[in-house]
């Protein structure tokens, strides 16, 4: 089911690349090839909690990082799995939000 | 020339539907605020937490200024203007971003000619309402979705335009605007923004703050440039605002 619904992501016109993690840190699917973008993303999901704590405003669901010059990049964090998605650049965050909302719930990431 | 003031641009901002606090982040800490006094402590550790994040991105050459920190109730939005320093805005999550972005735009523009000042009193506000208020949050979101509804659709009620008007309303006043200002010159700089807006973004008002950013790259000497780009942000918010009420 889990490979169902990371396939489907990527059927996605707007998506260019995923990269699944599991608690660890360790990826379990990737489709990034570049290696210093698949760190900044494992970064961003190891970096969350220290946001969290510092914060004290609750949990990180997403980070989501936009530019007028790079693809868009987000992660996307659950308690087993997170999911890091590079989208294209003149996609908006509430588009990227609607079309993978239904995926993000059958990899049991955000709202159940 | 004045220089712009730091509690002006939070005040501005703060008046925005879905916008309940913000802040602005200068050389490690927190120069200005409009946050409730309970969480000021942990503002400039929010702060630097962003800022590494984008100084993380910059390191690998992502050039990324913007990002979208969802928490539960709330989206936490920061903004890197002119790498100088970050607005960082509390925000909920059916925020419209258009008007956000077109302001941050001006903004941005507006510190490159005439530099920011600290406020002249303590940054504090603790008379506003705490972030985690859910009230807050649901009387803003009521209004916000049905008009910037993801999937770009009204929410059936027959006065509402649909998408696709909105946004040949609102580039038809671009362009009106620029024929106002130019003559027919105004017609092939429109033209040629509008095809480099529809081959780098989704044409939908979402974007509509790239379009005016192509507009005024295409226009000829700072002062105009400055001049169409105050008059179209201006319009572009009065408009958005006049379909929200349609």
């Amino acid at each position: 089911m889990e490979e169902d619904a990371i396939d489907q992501i990527m059927q996605i016109k707007q998506i260019k690349g995923i990269i699944q993690t599991n608690t660890e840190g360790e990826d379990i699917v990737s489709t990034i090839e570049d290696e210093q973008l698949s760190h900044f993303m494992r970064f961003l999901v190891s970096y969350a909690p220290l946001f969290e704590e510092t914060a004290e405003l609750g949990s990180i669901k997403s980070i989501i990082l936009t530019s007028n010059k790079n693809d868009n990049l987000g992660v996307f964090i659950g308690k087993e799995r997170s999911l890091g998605i590079l989208f294209a650049r003149g996609c908006s965050v509430k588009k990227l939000y609607s079309q993978i909302k239904i995926f993000l719930k059958k990899l049991s990431i955000g709202d159940e | 020339m004045s220089k712009l003031d730091m509690d002006n641009i939070l005040s501005e901002l703060v008046s925005f539907d879905g916008i309940s606090h913000s802040c602005i982040y200068q050389n490690e800490q927190i120069t200005a605020s409009t946050f409730p006094s309970i969480i000021q402590d942990k503002l400039s550790g929010m702060g630097a937490f962003i800022d590494k994040i984008f100084t993380s991105a910059h390191a690998i050459d992502r050039n990324h200024d913007e990002i979208h920190i969802e928490l539960e109730e709330n989206t936490l939005i920061a903004y890197r203007v002119n790498d100088d320093f970050l607005l960082i805005l509390m925000a909920t999550k059916s925020i419209n971003l258009s008007l956000v972005y077109m302001t941050i735009k001006s903004i941005e523009k507006s510190v490159k000619l005439h530099g920011i000042t600290p406020p002249k009193t303590k940054p504090a506000q603790p008379s506003f309402l705490k972030v985690s208020e859910k009230k807050e949050v649901g009387d803003y979101r009521k209004e916000d979705i049905p008009i910037w509804s993801v999937n770009g659709e009204s929410n059936g009620a027959p006065s509402e335009l649909v998408s696709q008007q909105k946004l040949e309303r609102s580039s038809n006043g671009l362009k009106k605007l620029l024929l106002e200002n130019f003559g027919p010159v105004g017609d092939i700089i429109f033209d040629e923004a509008l095809k480099q807006w529809e081959a780098s973004h989704r044409p939908e008002l979402e974007n509509i703050g790239k379009l005016v950013d192509l507009i005024t790259l295409e226009i000829d000497g700072k002062n105009e440039k400055r001049a169409f780009f105050n008059k179209a942000t201006r319009y572009i918010r009065r408009s958005i605002s006049e379909m929200e009420n349609e």
